[in-house]
């Protein structure tokens, strides 16, 4: 008997897992079937990120970094560092958006290109939009999300590893996958 | 008192946690949890010892780490 041709989709169904892997970590494993597996990586990468953030504040999302300063002026350079915080989550790309508009440049402008100045305490006793973290609370808490974007870019290496294999023949809670028309 | 009354004043994700800035070694063994954790929960073929594995795992980075400290500590004050 001859089978029927199945239709494949346009886009595979991994596209759309590693986005929202991408949006919310451990989500494309959850839509994917393992759903246990796709909890514990959301709790855990979320865990880690929010913990950097609380360890080494909002400043520790940050594109632009600040190589040396001669000559008054002050070279900047793009923090390696931020490119591992985006893989985790696109929250990443609004937070360094804001940090950077909180910036100020020399004469006290705010969200400038050539703003690199943390912003200051205002004249009337209010305080500065953030404080920037510096030392060890700087580095472990760029460490800890850094490594929460690394863990979600090897989560999703995985969920396309796991949605290209072929589904296992699992009895009871499991269905038999088979292609239409294959005895 | 001067501690609880610092914490009360901390302003969450605006300013960073100096109370871990001379402490910046306890953060160390949450993070390998999580590293041990994830990798454990990527790699096992099933849960079932997910636990027990990331536990292993856990000790087995912290102790790594600690002896790579002593190692390059002896090096650096050797050379």
């Amino acid at each position: 008997m001859e089978g029927k041709q199945v239709e494949e989709p346009l886009i595979p169904p991994f596209v759309y897992a590693t986005l929202a892997a991408w949006v919310l970590p451990g989500l494309g494993h959850i839509l994917l079937g393992h759903t246990r597996r796709g909890v514990i990586l959301l709790i855990s990468l979320t865990s880690l990120y929010v913990s950097g953030l609380l360890i080494g504040g909002l400043s520790v999302i940050d594109s632009i970094s600040i190589e040396g300063a001669e000559g008054g002026r002050v070279a900047k350079q793009n923090n390696l560092w931020y490119y591992g915080q985006v893989m985790f989550n696109p929250v990443t790309l609004a937070i360094n958006s804001w940090h950077q508009g909180q910036k100020l440049d020399r004469d006290g402008r705010q969200g400038r290109p050539e703003s690199l100045l943390p912003p200051q305490p205002g004249r009337d006793g209010k305080p500065a939009a953030y404080e920037p973290s510096l030392g060890r609370v700087n580095e472990l808490g760029t460490l800890y999300c850094t490594l929460a974007g690394v863990l979600n870019l090897l989560a999703i290496i995985d969920l396309i590893g796991r949605s290209s294999a072929p589904a296992p023949a699992v009895a009871g809670r499991g269905r038999i996958v088979q292609r239409e028309g294959v005895a | 008192m001067n501690g609880l009354i610092t914490f009360l004043a901390w302003r969450p994700f605006l300013e960073p946690l100096m109370f871990f800035q001379e402490r910046w070694y306890w953060l160390l063994p949450p993070l390998a949890f999580a590293v041990a954790l994830v990798w454990k929960a990527l790699k096992l073929p099933t849960l079932e010892r997910l636990w027990i594995e990331t536990i292993k795992l856990t000790v087995t980075i912290v102790l790594a780490m600690a002896g790579a400290g002593v190692f390059l500590w002896i090096l650096t004050e050797s050379v």
